[in-house]
């Protein structure tokens, strides 16, 4: 029964929830999103309202229960407003007939492809779910969550003796600025899982799966909608993930051995978000809207760890000037300013901690 | 000034050397974004300009130096090549040459030579010295959990000196234990370098322990128990520790 309760709370709070929020911003957004996107927007803007409200709330020493209900909250509003759109108006979603005829239009070479692809993800998913890597840095992020967790304060535990703080110190101090630690603790309490499972077995295999969407709708992106390219793109990142050991330091690496963590999120997820979503952008379709998905990637490397911090603003930084210069356009690069301002406003509270 | 610009760009090359082992990888994903640079339009158009910016950003010795002030600390550079988009830039790559090729064979050849460069570019993840099987689905060592719980049996809120191969776990399992000290000895979180609780992890570190050392400053801090290695293991009633049991391979002692 336990098990049963914490599945369908991961299922509420991992993947319905984050699915319908992400429908309604596309919805606000006006993107014609297919569901995986639907599902990467709810993701990230579940990182970027936890990451707006939980750091001013980990300055003011409030509690990680009073950080929970507002995040709650703010996500069944949105899953709310999807939920009555959807009520009001029936979105095109494919009957049975329709998934038929889909599912028949692949071509023998699409199914061969499709079919690696799934079992070259499926092994890595596995690996996650039925071994272990261990690292040590865990006893630093999961001894945060665990004690946040237990005690309902934000980052004033010390990780490595649990002796009770006045105010987050060292290295500690760091992660108010981006505290993914306490965001695997909320998410810890709402689906009933001890941090340290929470991390290393469910959204390591989550997170894998997203890791892959992400690269499907970059090469759908690069290579226009074309399914058995898309199949062989993702293929090849496959195998260049599972050989991807050249050495301890690779985003591979970091993606394939501790993916939980939020240095490996920014790698593995928000560094390739980040092209997709300037994919997008390059395309000039929607693209107002593709912004603010920016903007969520911004914020959610910002919470993820302080390296996100100056990786993102670089990365939106790099790819805004390059297509102001050559669209001769002042306004994408204001956007792409604007939706650095987490990320000023983050980096001014991390060097003055 | 121009020295400082040449020494940091010589470190950017070492993060660089470090960041792919034997550098393969980086020589194959540089030979992907020149191939899409020069014979795909759309790429150049799409990513590869943008890129050159990157580029330019992140091999500089000025954005080295600005990052070290920022972080303190220049070895985490290489963290910086992450933002090359490896995956993405080699994935394009294959699957571009791959489709452009008409015949069937030589498309065929073509996956296999792929695949067979990623393979031989990389190393495979999957050893026996990067992934065990689980012990339990916290992914976290069994023996560190049952000396918390071993700990937890005896006390609610217990707080222990426990050996350096378990500290970094026992936490991670439950914030009810305290410990004398965790990974804050090595270095991290917050340095505890000159403090006794130090110089005891230090002793216990080179295996050359002053009990009655040990004793009294765990006695001072409010230390209860004390987890030592078998191998370590000794009789300390007469510095007010009690011998209580073993768990797999340590003692566990508790406070008079």
């Amino acid at each position: 029964m336990n098990y049963f309760l914490q599945a369908v709370m991961i299922g509420v709070w991992l993947v319905i929830l984050p699915y319908l929020s992400g429908s309604f911003i596309c919805g606000v957004c006006k993107i014609q999103a297919s569901g995986i996107l639907k599902y990467l927007a709810g993701i990230l803007g579940g990182w970027t309202i936890f990451q707006l409200f939980a750091v001013f709330a980990i300055m003011l020493k409030q509690t990680l229960s009073l950080v929970t209900i507002v995040w709650c909250a703010c996500m069944m509003i949105m899953a709310a407003c999807r939920i009555v759109r959807f009520c009001q108006k029936k979105d095109n979603i494919p009957d049975r007939k329709q998934w038929k005829e889909m599912l028949q239009s692949f071509s023998k070479i699409e199914w061969l492809l499709v079919a690696v692809m799934i079992v070259l993800v499926g092994y890595q998913m596995f690996m996650y779910g039925a071994y272990q890597h261990i690292d040590l840095d865990d006893a630093r992020y999961i001894a945060n969550a665990v004690a946040a967790k237990d005690t309902d304060r934000m980052l004033l535990t010390h990780p490595d003796t649990g002796e009770a703080l006045t105010q987050p110190i060292g290295e500690l101090a760091k992660e108010v600025v981006s505290p993914w630690s306490i965001y695997v603790a909320m998410m810890s309490r709402l689906t009933f899982m001890h941090p340290a499972t929470l991390s290393h077995t469910v959204l390591a295999v989550l997170l894998t799966v997203l890791v892959y969407c992400i690269l499907w709708m970059i090469s759908s992106s690069i290579f226009h909608n074309d399914r058995a390219k898309n199949a062989l793109f993702v293929i090849v990142a496959g195998v260049f993930n599972i050989w991807g050991y050249a050495s301890k330091y690779s985003s591979s690496t970091f993606m394939m051995t501790r993916i939980w963590q939020g240095k490996s999120i920014v790698a593995a997820i928000l560094i390739p978000a980040i092209f997709l979503f300037m994919l997008q952008i390059s395309e000039k379709k929607q693209v107002g809207g593709w912004y603010v998905f920016v903007f969520m990637a911004t914020c959610s490397s910002c919470l993820m760890s302080g390296m996100g911090i100056i990786f993102s603003a670089i990365l939106v930084g790099s790819f805004t000037f390059a297509y102001a210069v050559m669209q001769k356009s002042w306004r994408v690069l204001l956007y792409g300013i604007a939706c650095c301002i987490p990320n000023l406003i983050y980096i001014y509270l991390y060097a003055g901690l | 000034m121009i020295r400082e610009l040449y020494v940091n760009t010589i470190r950017i090359w070492w993060l660089l050397e470090d960041y792919e082992g034997s550098g393969t990888r980086l020589v194959l994903y540089f030979a992907c974004f020149a191939y899409l640079f020069i014979c795909n339009k759309e790429f150049r158009k799409r990513l590869g300009i943008p890129m050159l910016v990157l580029f330019a950003v992140v091999f500089n010795p000025v954005t080295f130096k600005l990052i070290w002030q920022f972080m303190g600390y220049p070895y985490w550079y290489w963290r910086m090549f992450w933002m090359l988009g490896e995956v993405i830039i080699i994935g394009y790559a294959i699957v571009d040459i791959i489709c452009r090729i008409r015949f069937k064979p030589g498309k065929i050849l073509a996956v296999i030579v792929s695949a067979g460069l990623l393979v031989w570019s990389g190393a495979f993840v999957y050893t026996q010295n990067v992934f065990a099987e689980a012990d339990n689905f916290m992914k976290l060592p069994q023996n560190a959990i049952e000396i918390a719980d071993a700990l937890l049996e005896m006390d609610e809120n217990p707080k222990a000196l426990v050996p350096r191969k378990i500290y970094g776990y026992i936490r991670q399992y439950s914030n009810d234990i305290e410990l004398l000290y965790g990974r804050n000895a090595d270095g991290y979180t917050q340095s505890i370098e000159g403090t006794e609780a130090y110089e005891v992890s230090v002793m216990i570190r080179e295996q050359n322990i002053d009990y009655a050392f040990m004793t009294d400053v765990c006695r001072k801090n409010g230390v209860e128990f004390i987890v030592l290695r078998k191998a370590n293991a000794k009789d300390l009633s007469e510095y007010g520790y009690e011998y209580v049991k073993d768990v797999n391979k340590y003692s566990i002692y508790r406070m008079k």
